[in-house]
């Protein structure tokens, strides 16, 4: 990496199945107070603003304009990234690599309670001539991918389903997660098929709440008191966003993505360096997936891996110690903000319950949810 | 007036409801594809002139050379089951009537491939390989996907 | 519809093509329908509009009162302080004078949609809304409506009012139309 960034301040709100007490406004302005407080700093030492924010989801078009004013940065420069959140932190990387800026806030947030048919919503994702007509909800994607990955990789839904007994278990330490729970693999499998062999509880449900991560380079960090966690390596990619030509049984993007975020932060052997990760897991499959795609299981082991401990949060390499999307809940596109708190709570050792002894690196694997083929790596190091 | 919301009688929703609607063209290649799907009851593909690769469902230009295609073929039966999944859940999150096997079959020498409901097998029988060919609706047509089926071949 | 062009690639469609099958189309219609948490601010705000008042928020740090209200100042960034009842009075900030609806299909008498400066809040501080008895043609607006004017708010009677910003019917001229 050119310039060191750092994350220098974390703030968020709990996240929580509805949110009726508050305005999206509201929410953000509770997670904004706590970055700000967090890094040691007021609006007035942001130099620029990168918010996550697709319309639709919004229920509000052009949302930039919606942006500034809960965070204390009118007049600021603001861009909406209609992307994920490790794209934003991408983004905010160039911003400090060319010093257009020092020191830069992001903002993530789901209202996902208000909106009241999501699946009108992700279908607009589907092409509109091939696709769209036949009217299915877009799970089928996930459906469709599901059984192809197991179909090449050998992973049965009852190893799938051991994904969400873990996630939901650690969720169980997490005091921001909406949806922990003891439960055990069989319940999961017995839960309502969806799109199979995806049921109701192998889906991560929608959650609302905020995150705000203040990131600075080397000038900016010096008006910041926070504790520096250092992103050693950032990449994104998007496979074939054509549901006919893409590779349906593994998750290309997160090998493009990773080879430039491994490269950047020159790890050659990723599964020796990285130390714990939080890995999509919208669906329970996406995070057996996602790890073979890392790098970080070789291929077609993953659940074989996953069921002798090796993610597990006393095993080699603990996966979503935060509890992911499916202890968490899913805030969609900010869904990775979440992740990045979790590592960065963790490398500062400020992750309570769910703190590692020994960590020093973490990664951030991120997905854009279906039916995208989109997806992004962080990773991140601790002094 | 109050500074919280502490009270769940104290809480106000307003309503939004976007009228957005769309009508979308199906361009050079999407309009030669279904009116072959209705005129002829078949499947086309575009041929890309450079390289020969096939591409389903056709499109203008080959998306490896950008150069222009002009060239449809009719793709040859049967098609093999790549992945599928059963659909239970409508558009409005409600348990649909009856379940939909949803498939996505690829034919031999042709990239890419066609999504459409899969009919007259049991959702439990269907699996990955398994050998289909297209049931188009020419009686009533809608000129749009949903006149598409797959049935075993 | 201009001419067909023969310097650009395409197809030059018009609505006859579509309508008579030379051109084949899809429609979308989806259901994107969302139901907002008002929040503490805006839900006291619209239950003050039910019982006929404009509520306000005040920020002691920046010293703005602020419509609509905001439990936050985005200018101290410090969370306000009081809530300040308003009066049904402004001035007019900005207007038009609008022969479209919001589907821009025409109207034959005009709409005057205009920001309106709350009496009591800071300068530049307004709401958006109509103008109404302010006459049926572009020439009476334009005649009677001037930036900086004047006006009152007109509420619907109470037992129609909702706890919507439509509560509101308009605002018209102080002394009249």
């Amino acid at each position: 990496m050119k310039e060191r960034v750092a994350i220098v301040g974390v703030g968020y709100t709990s996240l929580r199945a509805v949110s009726p007490d508050v305005s999206f406004r509201e929410m953000i302005f509770e997670a904004a107070v706590r970055a700000y407080e967090d890094a040691g700093i007021t609006p007035k030492e942001v130099d620029s603003v990168i918010a996550l924010g697709e319309d639709y989801r919004e229920g509000t078009c052009i949302t930039d304009e919606y942006v500034p004013d809960q965070l204390g940065v009118v007049y600021k420069p603001v861009q909406t990234v209609t992307g994920d959140g490790l794209q934003a932190l991408g983004t905010a990387w160039m911003l400090l690599n060319t010093g257009i800026a020092d020191v830069i806030l992001l903002e993530g947030h789901s209202k996902a309670s208000n909106v009241l048919h999501p699946a009108h919503i992700e279908a607009m994702a589907l092409d509109p001539v091939f696709v769209r007509p036949h009217g299915w909800a877009p799970t089928f994607v996930a459906g469709l991918e599901m059984q192809r990955f197991c179909h090449e990789s050998g992973t049965t839904p009852v190893q799938a389903a051991r994904v969400v007994a873990k996630n939901k278990r650690n969720a169980l330490k997490n005091p921001l997660a909406a949806y922990p729970a003891k439960i055990d693999p069989e319940q999961v499998l017995a839960s309502r098929p969806v799109a199979e062999p995806l049921t109701e509880l192998a889906i991560a449900p929608p959650a609302d709440g905020a995150i705000v991560l203040i990131v600075a380079n080397e000038a900016g960090m010096k008006r910041c008191k926070g504790k520096p966690v250092n992103l050693d390596g950032i990449g994104w990619s998007s496979d074939s966003c054509n549901v006919h030509t893409r590779t349906w049984g593994k998750a290309a993007y997160t090998t493009q993505a990773a080879e430039r975020a491994y490269a950047l932060a020159d790890i050659k052997k990723p599964a020796d360096k990285i130390d714990f990760a939080e890995v999509d897991d919208a669906y329970s499959y996406k995070e057996l997936q996602h790890l073979e795609a890392l790098g970080l299981a070789p291929e077609g082991q993953a659940a074989k891996l996953l069921e002798k401990g090796t993610f597990e949060p006393d095993g080699d390499l603990p996966v979503n110690l935060s509890g992911g999307s499916l202890g968490c809940g899913s805030l969609h596109d900010a869904s990775s903000f979440r992740g990045l708190l979790e590592v960065v709570l963790q490398l500062r050792g400020q992750a309570g319950e769910r703190q590692l002894a020994k960590a020093k690196r973490g990664l951030v694997c991120s997905w854009r949810g279906v039916p995208t083929a989109t997806g992004a790596v962080a990773i991140l190091s601790g002094r | 007036m109050h500074e919280y919301l502490t009270r769940s009688d104290q809480l106000r929703q307003v309503h939004g409801d976007w009228q957005v609607h769309y009508r979308y063209t199906y361009g050079v290649a999407g309009e030669r594809f279904f009116r072959e799907l209705k005129d002829h009851g078949h499947l086309v593909a575009s041929t890309c002139p450079k390289t020969g690769k096939r591409y389903l469902p056709p499109s203008l230009y080959c998306e490896d050379t950008f150069v222009e295609m002009t060239e449809y073929s009719p793709v040859q039966s049967p098609g093999t089951v790549q992945s599928f999944t059963v659909l239970h859940d409508s558009l409005e999150n409600e348990p649909l009537a009856e379940p939909i096997v949803v498939a996505f079959v690829e034919f031999d020498g042709v990239s890419g491939g066609l999504l459409a409901p899969l009919r007259d097998v049991k959702p439990d029988q269907v699996k990955i390989g398994l050998k289909v060919k297209p049931a188009i609706d020419t009686k009533q047509p809608t000129n749009s996907m949903v006149d598409l089926a797959w049935v075993p071949a | 519809m201009s001419a067909m062009n023969t310097e650009l690639r395409g197809t030059s469609l018009r609505e006859a093509d579509i309508r008579e099958g030379r051109a084949l189309v899809t429609e979308w219609h989806p259901k994107a329908l969302y139901k907002f948490d008002a929040g503490i601010a805006v839900g006291q705000f619209l239950d003050g509009l039910k019982e006929g008042k404009l509520l306000g928020r005040k920020c002691n740090a920046s010293g703005r009162v602020v419509i609509p209200p905001r439990m936050f100042c985005e200018i101290s960034f410090q969370r306000s302080d009081e809530w300040v009842q308003l009066a049904n009075t402004g001035t007019v900030n900005t207007f038009s004078v609008s022969f479209v609806n919001w589907d821009a299909s025409r109207r034959e008498t005009p709409q005057v949609p205009a920001v309106v400066d709350i009496d009591g809040t800071n300068p530049n501080m307004g709401i958006l809304h109509l103008l109404g008895e302010v006459g049926e043609t572009l020439d009476e607006v334009l005649q009677r409506v001037k930036v900086g004017m004047a006006v009152e708010a007109v509420w619907k009677p109470a037992e129609q009012r909702e706890g919507a910003i439509t509560d509101i019917l308009y605002f018209r001229p102080v002394g009249g139309g």
